[in-house]
């Protein structure tokens, strides 16, 4: 049976009618076309996935999609305006954070999570809470370093 | 072509019904942070899905008199952050923030992983060292369970087909004891080769041990209690090198079951390392 799903994604109405063993990210990048968050493990393991939803990041890889009803799901996608990225994804490029970019998405969705959530966290804090997010490329070090210089842009803002 | 029917209940009346009616024909869905791999890889394809995660009415952290009610919906990340948790069972907020990362503790449930019962989950540990009970529901009745005998076998409980759990009540220990949980795993985050939970009752005026349980995750088919060290700790405390062979000794007859990476003997070293570790944490390093 296909079942009718309600979401809001990146500020935007849609309605679906998906099979009910679907995952979120399945829905995303299948159905809406929002292949910013990739499938990697598919496990649940490397939160290459991740994504907001109703402000929490969640690996979406191992969330029900039909879950998502009446959320409000965040993605890459929808980070930036119409002028300027999203403090964090600028400064995971001024900081020299990405290298393949395949876990970039979702270790900038960790980052904006983490950051709403405790503006004033310090790098041991942004290491422990984003250890859900692996990355075979950088060594973690300069992303742990974007972070930061995120959090102070913010906090220069606020 | 696969099929599966959908099921949204509000209410676990509702959800009861279901149950009885489609019994082992159905799977529950809470969080589905272990569920969800399995049901897209089709290792558990079931008729009827439910969708329990709208159920109305067990999402809480409650106290009640000396015991502390936990809803089975209610979310690792609730109970990481309750402020209730934090003050009346900190080794329990030890444990669950050893569990997953951050996305999968801000979407599983605490009823969904006791459910699931992987020998390796982070919860059952704790939960078992401090006497937890977890109360389930169906068209027939109610039943309250101790959670030490709720585990069975590898991913499976003592519920029946037709049983919804819907609550855990973890008795406030006294002001004497203390616990932590230590766990060892290849990554943060994933899960444990060895986890070990301790409850220890100290009595620092006449430093003696007056209680202990210590319950070991990942070894065996379900969590277990290793009652010879627990009744080796009874009485005057321990000195460090005492301690350090009570532990060494301790597991030697235990014989932990391999995995894939990790042999017997490793994992039978490792458990005597950790509760070392953590009887060591909770006799000499505590504040």
């Amino acid at each position: 049976m296909k079942v009718p799903l309600r979401m809001n994604v990146n500020g935007e109405d849609y309605e679906l009618l998906i099979d009910p063993w679907r995952s979120l990210l399945d829905v995303l990048r299948d159905d809406l076309e929002l292949t910013g968050a990739k499938e990697a493990c598919n496990t649940g393991s490397c939160g290459a996935c991740t994504v907001i939803v109703n402000g929490k990041a969640v690996k979406s890889c191992v969330v029900l999609a039909l879950q998502a009803e009446g959320a409000h799901v965040l993605t890459i996608e929808g980070l930036a305006d119409s002028n300027n990225l999203h403090p964090v994804q600028q400064a995971f490029i001024d900081e020299f954070a990405v290298q393949c970019g395949f876990c970039t998405p979702g270790m900038i969705m960790s980052a904006v999570a983490l950051l709403d959530e405790n503006p004033n966290a310090i790098e041991d804090e942004i290491r422990e809470a984003m250890h859900g997010n692996l990355c075979r490329c950088t060594g973690y070090t300069k992303i742990a370093r974007a972070v930061l210089t995120a959090r102070d842009r913010l906090a220069v803002r606020s | 072509m696969r099929t599966m029917e959908y099921h949204e209940p509000r209410t676990t009346d509702e959800t009861c019904q279901l149950l009885a009616r489609f019994g082992s024909d159905a799977k529950v869905i809470a969080g589905g942070q272990s569920l969800m791999v399995l049901l897209r890889q089709r290792i558990v394809d079931p008729e009827h899905l439910i969708n329990i995660r709208r159920v109305e009415g067990i999402d809480y952290v409650r106290q009640n008199g000396g015991t502390v009610g936990i809803g089975a919906l209610t979310t690792h990340r609730t109970i990481e952050r309750s402020d209730v948790i934090r003050s009346k069972l900190p080794m329990l907020s030890d444990a669950v923030s050893k569990l997953g990362s951050v996305q999968i503790r801000n979407w599983g449930t605490v009823g969904g992983s006791l459910c699931h019962a992987d020998p390796a989950g982070d919860l059952a540990p704790m939960l078992i060292a401090l006497r937890s009970q977890v109360k389930t529901v169906s068209t027939i009745g109610t039943r309250k369970l101790d959670l030490e005998e709720f585990f069975k076998d590898y991913y499976e409980t003592a519920l029946e087909p037709d049983e919804l759990l819907v609550e855990v009540d973890v008795p406030e220990p006294t002001a004497d004891v203390r616990g932590c949980y230590v766990k060892n795993s290849i990554r943060m985050g994933d899960m444990a080769i060895v986890g070990v939970a301790v409850a220890l009752g100290i009595d620092e005026n006449t430093r003696r041990c007056t209680s202990a349980r210590i319950v070991v995750g990942a070894v065996d088919r379900t969590p277990i209690r290793v009652k010879e060290i627990e009744a080796a700790l009874l009485g005057p405390l321990l000195e460090k090198k005492a301690l350090r062979d009570l532990c060494q000794d301790g597991v030697k007859d235990y014989d932990p079951l391999p995995d894939m990476h990790f042999s017997t003997d490793y994992k039978r070293t490792l458990m005597g390392v950790l509760i070392r570790d953590a009887l060591e944490k909770l006799i000499f390093a505590h504040s």
